[in-house]
């Protein structure tokens, strides 16, 4: 991360930023019209309308009257949801990661880089809020920051500033869980050694004001100049710190194996962020269901969510497909989408089709890329369902959101629409001029065509290839040699 | 509860683990936390290692609940509410304690002084230990590692059991290393963040030791820096700490010299420490008694692992023997070293024995000890009142080279379970083979249900079973019942000459289990009676989980009945029988001829006779039984306006069903097909209904020649009633069979169930069991067979003796009576005994179902009334065996045949000595 401490210090100074530039006036009223809309919070409502006024919902149901003076965008036959919400991006930066392992005095403001394709791409696979934070390859991280994937400038982009911090309990690289753990005791030992050290500092300044001399001993001047202390004191390296360990800053914590859940938990305990703890978990941390139940906070689950081990006595392989787990446990996870944009894990429906196909319900699948995402980041009265007062971030599908098949035809962000498909010029080089006129009609045919060529035999196969995928998958046994196929077809 | 005002008391705390055992034992307590945590467990030999000098308890029994040890002793009342586990062969310790493993990685950081790496940050609760588990290791020191001076905090963890009671203590001691390996560490970089022009990065420092002066230089400066006036590192913060708490030291220490810089250390600091390594130990041994150090002695490797050279290095270090034998009076643990597997460790310290320590410090070296250094003994290393139930299930002496782990259990909850093995191993006194063969301290290996192996020593596969007979027992061949009838509750009948009685054998029941108990482990199973034309006999075993287990062969012999017969029709009466199966097997040699001819002009290429061949058969059964003859049928219901009269003619072939139906205004018979079973014919009938499905008859015989059931058709059901008219077998009888298949491949011909015993008898293959009652009858048996020339033997023959040197000749077998005492002229003789002296072959038999449980006591009669011990032996196992042509499957105890053990305490036929264990197919018999 290229680190200027200017940039530090001008964002300190103002740290909450709420940009609004100049492309964002949205129209004052907008309803989406006829579509089959899915809240995620609620019924679903077969043809209804979403009423959108000043950036926000106003409305959402089957009957809902619309102003005289509202621009109406008729989306029937399509399918309309909640923006899709990534918990936990390490991209749309320059480098995710720092060299030195506890930096919680970054931001990654200063490496969000808003000419990433990335962003682009983000808004294609209708996911309209990001939250971009600090690698797992740390001890303690930077802040993090919502933004959602329009805007010039960092600025413009953003949704929220300076969400959570990111701590990692597994090792770092070239590290191992033993330093890992000396490091976070030795920064929190240091950090009260500084406050000690300020406290003494403060009191004696204060009596140098008023010309006194000292007149107590290290302990109680330490204890009399606690209270002296102003948050303005605190310098950059400790200043979020302190914010941690008084609770007030969400904190992300990376857990690689299940061991390190009960040290995570221990140690946010003990210094006091517990209540604002959200886990980012590795396949293997289902293993510690029971502690993660007890604990009940927010969990983020990678983009695998098959975990795979062998017996150490037979050797048999064994396949455990994660979120089922946490389903069957009642524990509200998100999930998060493959950075390898050559799988189709990239896509965040398709992660929550996976889940229903492994047992987990569709009202949780949907919410686990919606509405639970928006409760871990705090931003649950803002994002992540269809309801009056949230904002006005919505995908229109044109089809249902697990449907393998489906396109994102329309994203909203703040009521602005951010994208069409008809006008995406990158899909236009990919499928020819007009890919809202790739029909189904056209598909049948050049399928006629093919079918009298090859009687059939290539469509046959085809089938049968999408019927065997599709068993192993309901299976949990999809093989990485599987996705390997997959990837050199894309 | 009354207990619990007494354990909260302060003053009673020395009673706590007695009151718990008092409440244990009437049962007046607790929760129950899981299935498991709760037990009374029996075993063979209970090996406490307790402090109070029991050596063991055999046979013993722990008593856990909720996870802890409440009572440990011999004979113990077993609480109501307790599950009894029950492992009459074994041997049961405390789990293993390894006080030196490389479980942890060492870690990553450059700090000579490294105080605050905590070991403990490194253990991964969840991960599966099983692999180390079953090595016995139950608990573990977890190392910082040894490559720094001061590495950092071991830790004291469990590799299993409930996760709450895993990690002992997370900060079991302070880690010092004085070696070579910690000379020279890497440079400490420091880097300050954020840096900038005001806070300059730092030269990186330069760090001590480089040299043994240098190690015990750096740390006595390490300790004198208990103040730091900056904050410099969390490390020398810790240190200051956990010197000021006296933390245990560990020092890792291999050579002398640094010993004794190590105890002199010690002395000056006058503080508590524990060596661990220890390969020169015997250059200082003295000085080491002297400082009262414990020391965890580190065995050398080379169990699984190439060894490494040392060429011509002098000062290379060696652990061995020499280093354990100087130990003497020293507090002594063993561990494998750290670049051994854990696994390891029981067999690693098992050599130790060669150091000629007596193999109870051995086991305590591994246990109590190593628990006691470390400071955990509160809770492991013993079984103790009071302690955690971490029990180890061996298959024998926990030192013995072929012991393996069974079972471990952690906190009460089993942790590890071995993989089921098929293997079991008995081990004896006297093996006896068969009466050529028998071996002295022998042993025999059973692999799923055979044996594979006997002899001095067998192949002791992994997780084998292992059953320790002991030095004075007798292990014989399971007994042989020649004739018996268990299972048949008292029905005397006979049976059917195609009936298998195997095909009634199930699980063994009670009457079974008695028998196999007696040690009697197989029985030649016959009706009481002999049909006319032969019964069939079964050799099926008494015990067995599995229909396949129990039986040993379907068809062992055919039992014919003459003792009632004019010895003069006796030929008669056989031949009809052996002409038939003659017949029937000369078909078959037929069949066979023409399909080894076709193989052979198949493997050439040649053309073959693509047409398919047919052949009339005129199938004579049938006759008197209650289907075949004509059938005058009323139907009525169903979609008929009016009953309507149908004529069948059936012919009823085994349960099959074969006929013809004149249904009216039909223009041809219909052909039926179907079976009758019980009393319930079920026929098909052959009629094209355009896709409504096939018409069938469902119809009950409800009294003699009189049938009533349904004619289903499609949905509808028509009422069917039939009377039979003529009981004639009908003409269609005469059927086209085929004899060669599409590509000339011959047809088998058709199985026929009753003379299959018969054409085995012609193969000689199994024999004819005859049951002659008169010297005359005897007589005219010889004679028959004598033309035939097939196996046979005779049941009872009261009067064998006449004929004694004929059958001795020809080498058939007696199976003598149940009244084995005979009297001519008022002198009485043992049958068995005289036969035998004479040269006849002789079995014994029980002619009754579970009375078979006495044929024990028939062989020692036997021996009372002169038989030898070995004949007696014999005629329950290899006589009767090679009279069935069984012995390559039962009877003896060689390679290949079955895992059917008898283990006596001594010699079967002694008086004193009792059967002490039964084995069936390789399964003990409970």
């Amino acid at each position: 991360m290229r680190t200027t401490f200017l940039g530090v210090a001008v964002l300190l100074a103002t740290p909450f930023i709420v940009a609004t530039p100049s492309w964002a006036v949205p129209p004052v009223k907008l309803a989406l019209q006829g579509g089959k809309i899915i809240p995620v919070v609620g019924k679903v409502i077969d043809k209804g309308t979403v009423l959108i006024e000043h950036g926000k919902i106003t409305a959402v149901g089957a009957d809902v009257e619309i102003p005289y003076d509202a621009m109406v965008v008729d989306v029937s036959g399509k399918v309309v949801m909640p923006g899709m919400i990534d918990a936990h991006s390490q991209r749309g930066m320059d480098v995710s990661n720092e060299n030195a392992p506890v930096t919680p005095f970054l931001n990654v403001y200063d490496s969000i880089d808003p000419s990433k394709l990335y962003f682009e791409d983000a808004l294609r696979d209708g996911i309209t809020s990001i939250h971009i934070t600090h690698g797992h390859n740390t001890v303690i991280g930077g802040l993090s920051r919502l933004i959602h994937p329009i805007g010039m400038t960092p600025e413009e982009m953003t949704q929220a500033a300076d969400v959570a911090l990111k701590i990692s309990v597994a090792p770092k690289r070239g590290s191992d869980r033993m330093v890992q753990f000396a490091t976070l005791r030795e920064t929190f030992l240091e950090l009260d050694d500084y406050l000690e050290k300020l406290a003494e500092k403060k009191y004696e300044e204060s009596l140098e004001e008023k010309d006194e001399k000292i007149d107590v001993g290290p302990e109680e001047a330490q204890k009399r100049g606690k209270e002296l202390i102003k948050f303005e004191d605190y310098d950059d390296k400790h200043a979020n710190l302190i914010k941690l360990t008084r609770g007030e800053l969400t904190t992300f914590v990376y857990c690689d194996r299940a061991g390190d859940v009960g040290r995570a938990i221990a140690l946010a305990k003990k210094h006091g962020f517990f209540d604002r703890m959200v886990f980012v978990l590795g396949t293997h941390c289902y293993k510690a269901i029971a502690e993660l139940k007890k604990a009940e906070r927010p969990v983020v689950l990678g983009p695998e969510l098959v975990h795979r081990e062998r017996d150490s006595l037979t050797g048999k392989l064994v396949e455990t497909f994660v979120p089922k787990v946490f389903a069957d446990a009642r524990l509200r996870f998100s999930l998060l989408p493959s950075p390898n944009t050559s799988l189709a894990e990239r896509y965040l429906n398709y992660q929550a089709a996976r889940c229903v196909r492994g047992g987990v319900s569709r009202s949780r699948a949907l919410k686990a890329i919606t509405l639970y995402p928006a409760k871990a980041l705090g931003m649950d009265k803002k994002l992540g369902s269809l309801e009056a007062g949230k904002l006005a971030n919505i995908v229109v599908l044109s089809g249902d959101p697990l449907d393998f098949s489906t396109w994102v035809e329309q994203v909203y962000i703040k009521g602005i629409k951010a994208y069409e498909r008809s006008e995406d010029v990158r899909l236009k080089q990919l499928f020819g001029d007009d890919p809202a006129e790739v029909s189904e009609e056209a598909n049948g045919d050049a399928d006629k065509k093919a079918e009298e060529k090859t009687n059939g035999k290539a469509d046959e196969k085809a089938g049968d290839a999408a019927a065997g995928s599709d068993k192993t998958d309901a299976t949990t046994k999809d093989t990485p040699a599987d996705k390997g196929e997959s990837d050199s077809n894309n | 509860m009354r207990h619990n005002s007494y354990t909260t008391d302060r003053s009673f705390r020395k009673c706590q683990a007695l009151a718990l055992a008092v409440a244990a034992l009437f049962g007046g307590s607790v929760r129950a936390d899981g299935p498991q945590r709760s037990f009374a467990l029996k075993a063979g030999t209970v090996l406490p290692v307790a402090q109070d000098g029991i050596a063991s308890f055999s046979p013993g029994m722990v008593i856990v609940r909720d996870g802890k040890i409440v009572a440990v002793g011999v004979d113990l009342p077993v609480p109501a509410d307790l599950e009894v586990i029950d492992l009459p062969d074994a041997v049961v310790m405390p789990g293993l304690v390894a006080a030196s493993t490389s479980l942890a990685p060492e870690h990553e950081g450059d700090e000579s002084i490294a105080a605050g790496y905590r070991a403990v940050d490194s253990y991964l609760a969840y991960a599966d230990y099983r692999v180390t588990l079953a090595g016995g290791v139950t608990t573990v020191h977890l190392n910082p590692g040894r490559h720094r001076l001061v590495t950092g905090q071991g830790a004291v963890v469990k590799l299993g059991g409930p996760l709450d009671g895993r990690i002992l203590t997370p900060n079991a001691d302070l880690t010092v290393t004085f070696d070579e390996q910690v000379y020279h560490p890497p440079k400490d970089v420091n880097y300050q963040m954020p840096s900038s022009s005001d806070v300059a990065i730092p030269q990186p420092i330069r760090q001590r030791p480089d040299s043994r002066m240098g190690q015990v230089l750096a740390f006595e400066e390490a300790l004198a820096w208990s103040e730091p006036q900056e904050f410099a590192s969390m490390h020398l913060v810790s240190l200051a700490g956990l010197w000021q708490d006296r933390a245990t030291l560990r020092v890792q220490v291999d050579r002398g010299a640094d010993m004794t810089a190590a105890i002199e250390f010690l002395k000056r600091h006058k503080r508590r420490a524990y060596f661990v390594g220890g390969a020169q130990a015997d250059l200082v041994a003295d000085a080491i008694r002297a400082a009262g150090i414990p020391v965890v002695f580190e065995l050398g490797g080379g169990l699984r692992n190439r060894a490494e050279d040392i060429g011509f290095d002098p000062d290379a270090l060696q652990a061995d023997v020499d280093a354990l034998r100087s130990l003497d009076g020293v507090t002594l643990a063993l561990a494998a070293t750290t670049d051994a597997p854990v696994v390891d460790l029981r067999l690693a310290a098992s050599t130790a024995l060669r150091a000629d320590l007596s193999p109870s410090r051995v086991i305590a070296a591994l246990t109590r000890i190593p628990a006691e250094i470390m400071g955990v003994s509160d809770r492991v290393g013993s079984l103790e009142p009071g302690k955690d139930a971490d029990l180890l299930v061996l298959s024998g002496d926990p030192l013995a080279t072929s012991t393996h782990v069974h079972r471990v259990y952690i906190g009460g909850v089993t942790a590890f379970e071995a993989p089921e093995t098929n293997a079991l191993v008995v081990r004896g006194g006297t093996i006896w083979v068969n009466e050529d063969e028998q071996i002295t301290n022998g042993a025999v290996l059973i692999e799923d249900g055979k044996i594979t192996a006997v002899g001095k020593t067998v192949p002791h596969p992994p997780f084998a079973k292992f059953i320790d007979a002991g030095a004075g027992s007798f292990v014989a061949p399971g007994f042989i019942d020649a004739h018996g009838h268990l299972g048949l509750e008292g029905d005397s009948g006979s049976t059917a000459p195609d009936l298998k009685l195997s095909k009634t054998v199930g699980v063994p029941g009670v009457a079974a289990r008695r028998v196999a108990r007696a040690g009697v482990t197989t029985v030649m199973l016959s009706s009481y009676g002999a049909s006319g034309s032969g019964s069939q006999i079964a050799a099926i075993h008494t015990g067995g989980d599995s229909r396949e287990a129990r039986v040993v062969r379907e068809t062992a012999g055919v039992f014919f009945d003459v003792s009632k017969a004019d010895p003069a029709g006796i030929g008669n009466k056989l031949k009809g029988r052996y002409e038939a199966g003659k017949k029937y097997l000369e078909k078959w040699k037929k069949y066979e001829k023409e399909l080894a001819e076709w193989k052979e002009k198949k493997a050439k290429g040649e053309s073959l006779n693509g047409k398919p061949k047919t052949e009339e058969v005129e199938d004579e059964s049938g006759k008197g039984d209650p289907m075949t003859g004509t059938w005058s049928a009323t139907i009525s219901g169903g979609p008929l306006p009016e009953p309507q009269t149908v004529t069948m003619r059936l012919l009823l072939t085994g349960e099959d069903v074969e006929g013809r139906l004149a249904a009216p205004g039909a223009p041809q018979e219909l052909k039926v097909t179907g079976t009758f079973v019980g009393d319930h014919l079920s026929l098909e009938l052959d009629v094209d209904t355009g896709g409504q499905g096939t018409p069938r008859i469902e119809a009950d015989l409800v009294e003699e020649d009189k049938l009533v059931g349904k004619i289903v058709v499609a949905s509808m059901d028509i009422d069917f009633e039939a009377e039979r008219t003529d009981k004639e077998a009908v003409e269609f009888k005469v059927t086209k069979r085929r004899t060669r298949g599409k590509d000339g491949r011959p047809l088998p011909p058709k199985t026929d169930e009753a003379l299959e015993p018969i054409r085995s008898i012609l193969e000689k293959k199994i024999p004819a069991l005859i049951k002659v009652d008169a010297p005359a009858q005897i007589a005219a048996v010889i004679k028959f067979m004598d033309k035939w020339e097939t196996p046979y033997l005779l049941l009872d023959a009261p009067g064998a003796r006449a004929h004694a040197e004929a059958l001795a000749e020809k080498g058939v077998g007696v199976v003598v009576p149940k009244d084995v005492i005979r009297w001519e002229r008022h002198e009485s003789y043992h049958q068995a005994d005289d036969l035998s002296r004479q040269g006849v072959a002789v079995a014994f038999q029980s002619d009754a179902e579970d009375a078979a449980r006495v044929l024990p006591l028939v062989g020692l009669y036997a021996v009372e009334r002169g038989l030898s011990a070995d004949a007696a032996l014999a005629a329950l196992t290899t006589q009767p065996a090679k009279m069935f042509m069984l012995e390559d499957e039962i009877g003896s105890l060689k390679p290949g045949c079955q895992g059917d053990l008898a283990i006596f305490s001594g010699h079967p036929f002694e008086t004193g000595s009792y059967i002490k264990r039964v084995i069936v197919h390789g399964e003990a018999v409970r």
